[in-house]
């Protein structure tokens, strides 16, 4: 007795939170079930091998089914052939497009082209993570790539309103697809102690900053590329290490303002110059695409590295950074 | 020019790509009705066009309206070859011919298309301008309402209930016609589509002319079936009842039987009054064992006769009217006299109903069936399906005698249906036969109101379980006892039934699903030889089916089965049969005697080992089951249980006659369990086979029920979650030389594996049952067992059960004592004789189960000689209680938030999809149905030629059933619906041709579009009506541990 067809629909259709979550993570229906087993579901509920078997097939068969949707989310939304309660859907949708962390780390600022896909199974793994799981992620980077690519507006308003993601997750993916576009380094062994979190808070702050859309909310790729006009203007910082009086001047200024309220006074003082060309060399660089891609490498050796060598707290470089910006609209032509 | 169709389309989205170049479409929409066509522009380069078209009109017969379906066709424009065609939708405008329901049909629609699914979706309009049809002689039915429910629709009162309505019209099947070879599989579905509309809506129409001849005004528990005979065509038919029908004012009107005095509820009060139903009969021994009344009257020739088999459980008489005079009170007569006199006049004096209004069913008879096998002809002359019509005149023919045999005037629960191999055919009809009250029979009923109240003082909770039948004159000797409840007339001691539990009888505990399952092997043989195997195989399924049903009810402590459907299907080799029905408690039935096992040599030291080993085994799980379902009757005596019996089988017992019910005066005989087991004697290893296989059901896992009856007796605070699922399973089985035993328990274990699966699946619902559990059983082909099932899961609220059994019980006195009151001045000087009997037995039977677990000598009874005194005492305790209620309202499932958005279904594009939802039940569980909107009647073929990258035919059938449910959701949206009740997938045909990497598969499916209303969001209007009132959920509110 073999069963050749065996399948449950629901009215509404049943979603197991647990099986979703094997499903995403790229386990096959064998590999699903046996693990559903080690959960001691079976002691749980009574139930046999065989019922697991198929109702796992039958989650699989359903999620299968939904990818397509999911896809697009919003279509899932309005589709009619499966009824889902709406907390479901975000459920459904948020869970597909999370990603791991591990995972993430290896693709930021990656082109997502196919090169980078054929990669997939090394980071597959490097990472633990199954590879069906990686090109499941893989897949929606570069989905909510291209969709926003070439968009106006606010990049995360347009991830969030063709994607339905939560607040949280739109801003991620907005760091990964303005990763993406301007193809930042972040392999390097240098950076690998950054978490996403640290690049995306960057991503964050350059998006509000440094794009068009800082300057102009009507452009098309406002928030995705860089505002060249800006990187021009940042070659004008050159002065501050290239004229002496003025880095003098600059930083007696800084020190003024920081004497006693720094635990690494006398390091920073001692450094200043350095520190300063470091930055400003850095900045200045950015008309060049390779050196855009380099910009986290090069601050973290420039700039990082050096204060990490001084034991310098972060509250500390904080307080410098704050004072180094700030003194400057003091200088003499940038006032 | 009776009518006016106008039609609007509105918009598309969602389309498929059909231009590979641009990734875009070209779309443009035909609309057809009849033989006119329109069309809308070409919306060029977009996947959400916007025709916004003109409102296109058609004049047109309303007998088209009634028949014809509109057709829209979504095509994709193309300069130079032939337009693509998208997909299709058709939609019946049936629901907009009658007033009451649906005005517009307004909404988006799936484009289906039957080779690729649905694809995209459109929005429509449509609109019909009635004008008044002074002609009498027309052919159309307009206005006559249809409701696949087989009760009276909640928002309804049944003025009269006519009866039997039946039609069937046949044709040719456009698959196997010549046509058939040279077009393409997707012209040949869409031609069969078209041709079953087209069929059901003549078929409708054609029942709503009869019923408007009866002088009706709907038809209730419509059912429509489609018989695929292939090379001989194609037959629709349909039965229902017919009704007069009254709709009631306004939601809030409508207070049915456990409510305080509304105006309908005081015509209806016999439902609680007093018994003084005097049954001065001499009094018999109770005894005798339960018997099967087995008939085999089987004859076989080419075409007209049929093999037919007797099944009725209960036993069967041949006279019927003799004895009214005898058996009861003059007033028992006169009831008698006049159910027949209006029933005589039918011709088939059947019901399809399942559920009656109260006081309606009388007696009830035991099941009746009858079974016929035919071949198949070429069907010649469409117009004159008269061998068909013959076929199932014959049968019903059989039906009535049976029930007349059983002293019964009428079968109520009644349904047809028919299993096709090839050329074969088995026609089956089953239903129960029973004594009506005349009042719903017959015209002018209100005036007469008064007078029959006389008639109706019938015992509540126990009435409609004494026989009907004359005890003194039974061919067959059964084991008759005084009823347990009334005491005042005789019961058998097995009740099996097609119908719904009545809403007022008594039931202990709770109830279960009890199936029975056979499979039997069958030559392979050709036309006459093959139905003549067919006709002698079948006595012996029907029996077997039988002795298996009657076990399994023994083992799990019960003594009736409701809703008792036998399925027997015919494959190339095999036989298939599957009973399913729903066992309960009666408290007015003895106790079922336990199993008693004998073996064929008793001096086998080490089989009689065995046999106590299985006897024990018997008794432990019999105990167990009784503890599962709660069924602790006031008396139980232990020496029931396994108790030996002296008396050897029950085919000697057959022929015992008449002279047991002798006129000897004797008590009521509470012990007289050790006449009462059952015997099983293991003679050989099939019936070894039979005992395992009794012992390896499993029971449902802890908090989960099942029946397939529409609730569960003993369950009745639902929450609002519901979960309606259909589950198909195909297996295939191994070829090699296959046994009955090991196609018995390979049938068995797909049966009872599903069952588990779907317990696994629904265990998110906790504490929860499966209502209304639909199996059918298919043989696609040789090798190939099909299980389809189709039920919902309600969830209940387990912590308040307690509490609001208890609140329902009280509150079921309070309602009982209410109508008393009213009724006092009347009944009670015309009721005298009756004074020292119990007047509502159910109640008090409760009380004192509760108080003392003793049985209720007649002594005590008589105590009480002022049963006033007692009511109104008991009236007090229940204004206490009656608050609690309110409790199990106001929880609303998480799931129940989302359903008042989409109250009315907004055809705006931006809205999100409104929840449609759907339930074989009759009823919304926490909800009212504020408003029917008409049938659903779909039927829909899908097919492919690349089954494997549809996910092979799993995925297939899966993907379509999900479809399926959502064409039924976007038409009952689009009516402005909310919900589908007794929705009924009537048929799944699935055909696979893996080599060939194709499937095929037609499913029709029905219900009605109703709009319901959470009960919280409507006016409470008095302080006594809490809840649960409008629902049948309450009924077995009077049902308690």
């Amino acid at each position: 007795m073999t069963s050749e067809l065996d399948i449950f629909v629901g009215n509404t259709t049943l979603i197991d939170e647990d099986v979703y979550r094997l499903w995403l993570d790229g386990y096959s229906v064998g590999d699903a079930v046996a693990l559903r087993v080690r959960s001691g579901i079976l002691e749980q509920t009574g139930a046999t091998a065989a019922v697991l078997q198929s109702d796992t097939m039958d989650h699989y068969r359903t999620f299968h089914m939904l990818e397509r949707l999911l896809h697009a989310p919003p279509k899932l939304l309005h589709q009619l052939i499966y009824q889902i309660p709406p907390s479901r859907q975000a459920l459904l949708i948020e869970r597909y497009y999370a990603f791991d962390e591990a995972f993430v780390r290896e693709v930021l600022g990656k082109k997502l082209s196919k090169g980078t896909k054929k990669d997939l199974d090394d980071i597959s793994t490097k990472t633990g993570i199954t590879l069906k799981s990686c090109r499941r992620q893989f897949d929606n980077f570069k989905r909510v790539f291209k969709v926003v690519e070439e968009m106006r507006g606010s990049l995360v308003d347009n991830i969030q309103q063709h994607f339905l993601l939560s607040d949280r997750l739109a801003r991620d993916y907005a760091a990964i697809v303005f990763f993406a576009n301007n193809r930042f380094e972040t392999g390097k062994k240098k950076l690998q102690y950054l978490s996403f979190g640290d690049f995306a808070f960057c991503a964050e702050l350059m998006i509000q900053n440094w794009t068009l859309g800082a300057v102009d909310s009507q452009v098309d790729d406002m928030d995705m590329d860089l505002d060249k006009e800006f990187l021009q203007d940042l070659k004008e910082l050159k002065v501050l290490v290239a004229d002496k009086d003025l880095l003098d001047l600059h930083k007696s200024l800084v020190c003024t303002a920081l004497r006693g309220k720094l635990g690494v006074f006398s390091e920073m003082e001692a450094n200043f110059k350095n520190l300063s060309r470091g930055l400003v060399n850095v900045a200045t660089k950015l008309t060049h695409n390779k050196d855009v891609r380099d910009l986290f490498v090069d601050l973290v050796e420039k700039f990082v590295e050096p204060c990490r060598s001084d034991h310098w707290p972060l509250s500390d470089v904080r307080l410098f950074l704050n004072q180094y910006s700030a003194s400057v609209h003091s200088l003499d032509g940038f006032r | 020019m009776p009518g006016k169709l106008k039609v609007k389309i509105v918009a598309g989205r969602h389309l498929p790509v059909m231009d590979r170049a641009s990734d875009l479409t070209d779309a443009f929409v035909e609309v057809k009705f009849g033989n006119t066509t329109f069309k809308t522009d070409v919306y060029p380069k977009s996947l959400n066009p916007q025709w916004n078209s003109e409102w296109f009109k058609f004049e047109v017969d309303d007998e088209d309206l009634q028949d014809e379906p509109l057709q829209i066709t979504v095509l994709d424009h193309d300069t130079y070859s032939a337009n693509d065609a998208i997909g299709k939708v058709y939609i019946d405008i049936d629901p907009l011919l009658y007033s009451e329901a649906a005005t517009v049909i307004s909404g988006w629609f799936p484009i289906y298309d039957t080779i690729h699914g649905i694809r995209g979706e459109i929005n429509v309009v449509v609109k019909v301008d009635l004008f008044n049809d002074l002609n009498r002689f027309r052919q159309s039915s307009c206005g006559v309402k249809f409701f696949c429910t087989t009760s009276i629709p909640k928002c309804y009162r049944a003025v009269i209930i006519h009866g039997f309505v039946e039609e069937l019209v046949v044709n040719e099947d456009p698959e196997y016609q010549w046509i058939d070879r040279i077009r393409t599989p997707r012209a040949s579905n869409e031609a069969r589509q078209r041709l079953i509309s087209l069929m059901s809506g003549e078929l409708q129409r054609k029942i709503g002319l009869k019923v408007l001849e009866m002088r009706g005004n709907a038809v209730v528990g419509y059912l429509q079936c489609f018989d695929l005979e292939g090379e001989s065509g194609l037959v629709v038919r349909a039965i229902g009842t017919a009704c007069t029908l009254d709709k009631l004012s306004s939601p809030a009107a409508f207070l049915p039987a456990c409510n305080s005095p509304s105006k309908e509820m005081k015509e209806i009060p016999f439902n609680e009054d007093p018994n003084p139903n005097t049954h001065s009969s001499g009094p018999s021994t109770p005894l005798k064992n339960q018997t099967y009344s087995f008939s085999p009257s089987k004859s076989y020739s080419r075409q007209s006769s049929s093999s037919d088999t007797d099944l009725s459980l209960t036993p069967k008489t041949g006279m019927g009217s003799g004895s009214a005079g005898k058996e009861g009170g003059p007033f028992k007569a006169l009831l008698r006299q006049q159910t027949q006199s209006a029933l005589e006049q039918r011709e088939f004096p059947f019901f399809t109903l399942t559920a009656f209004p109260p006081g309606f069913l009388v007696h009830v008879g035991g099941v009746v069936s009858a079974r016929s096998v035919k071949l198949l002809d070429r069907i010649h002359n469409p117009d004159e399906p008269e061998t068909r019509d013959a076929w199932w005149a014959e049968i019903r023919q059989e039906i009535k005698s049976h029930a007349k045999a059983l002293g019964c005037h009428a079968v109520v629960g009644y349904s047809e249906s028919t299993s096709i191999c090839e050329e074969v055919c088995i026609l089956s009809a089953s239903g129960t036969a029973a004594v009506l009250n005349p009042r719903f029979l017959q015209d002018g009923t209100v005036e007469g109101c008064l007078e029959q109240r006389l008639e109706e003082n019938l015992p509540a909770g126990c009435g409609f379980c004494h026989i009907p039948y004359d005890e003194l004159n039974m061919p067959f000797p059964a084991h008759l006892t005084y009823c347990y409840n009334c005491r005042k007339q005789k019961v058998p001691d097995v009740l099996f039934t097609t119908i719904d539990l009545p809403t007022d009888a008594t039931v202990i505990g709770k109830g279960c699903l009890i199936q029975a399952r056979l499979c039997r092997l069958k030559k392979k043989a050709q036309a006459e030889a093959n139905a003549t195997a067919i006709s002698n195989l079948l006595p012996f399924m029907e029996y077997e089916v039988h002795t298996q049903l009657m076990n399994k009810l023994k083992l799990k402590g019960m003594n009736a089965l409701f809703g008792l459907r036998i399925q027997i299907t015919v494959g190339e080799n095999m036989l298939m049969g599957l009973a399913s029905a729903t066992g309960v408690y009666l408290a007015a039935l003895p106790t079922p005697g336990g199993i008693q096992i004998a073996g064929k040599t008793p001096n086998d030291g080490s089989y009689e080992q065995h046999i106590s080993h299985m006897q024990k085994k018997i008794n432990d799980t019999i105990a167990k089951n009784k503890e599962l379902y709660e069924i602790n009757p006031p008396e139980i005596s232990e020496e029931i249980i396994g108790s030996p019996i002296p008396e050897p089988r029950q085919r000697s017992r057959l022929l015992r006659s008449q002279s047991e019910s002798s006129d000897e005066v004797t008590e009521l005989d509470l012990s007289h369990g050790k006449k009462d087991a059952f015997v099983l004697e293991i003679d050989d290893t099939d019936a070894m086979e039979d005992v395992h296989s009794l012992l390896t059901d499993v029971p449902p896992p802890s908090g989960f029920y099942s029946c397939n009856t529409e609730i569960m007796p003993g369950i009745n605070n639902w929450t609002s979650e519901i979960q309606m699922f259909t589950s198909v399973r195909v297996i295939r089985l191994s070829s090699l030389n296959l046994t009955n035993q090991a196609l018995n328990k390979n049938f068995n274990d797909l049966c009872e594996n599903l069952l588990k699966s779907l317990y696994f699946k629904l265990r998110s619902m906790i504490p929860c049952c499966l209502c209304h559990v639909n199996f059918t059983v298919s043989l696609p082909e040789d090798e190939l067992i099909q299980v389809t099932v189709t039920a919902v899961a309600i969830t209940f609220d387990k912590n308040q059960a307690l509490q609001t059994t208890k609140a329902h019980v009280e509150k079921s006195l309070q309602r009982a004592s209410t109508d008393n009151e009213e009724l006092l001045q009347f009944p009670l000087e015309l009721c005298s004789d009756s004074l020292p009997s119990h007047p509502f037995p159910p109640a008090k039977e409760h009380l004192e189960s509760a108080s003392s677990n003793s049985g209720i000598p007649a002594a005590q009874r008589d105590r009480c000689s002022s049963w006033i005194e007692l009511i109104k005492l008991k009236a007090q305790t229940i204004r206490r209680g009656s608050i609690k209620t309110t409790v199990t309202v106001e929880k609303t499932s998480p799931m129940g938030e989302g359903n008042f958005r989409n109250r009315s279904a907004a055809p705006c594009a931006n809205s999100t999809v409104g929840v449609v939802k759907m339930t074989p039940l009759s009823f919304i569980p926490g909800a009212k149905i504020t408003k029917y909107l008409g049938i659903i009647n779909m039927f829909f073929i899908r097919e492919t030629t690349s089954l494997r990258e549809e996910g092979g035919v799993s995925g297939f059938l899966h993907a379509f059933i999900a479809e399926v449910f959502a064409m039924v959701r976007a038409h009952v949206a689009a009516l402005g619906g909310n919900a589908v009740v007794s929705y009924i997938m009537k048929q799944c045909v699935f055909m696979e041709n893996p080599n060939k990497n194709q499937a095929q598969c037609l499913i029709n499916v029905s219900g009605d579009a109703v709009v319901f209303a959470r009960e919280s969001e409507l006016e409470v209007v008095s302080t006594q009506q809490p809840a649960a009132n409008c629902q049948p959920a309450c009924t077995g509110g009077e049902v308690t541990t």
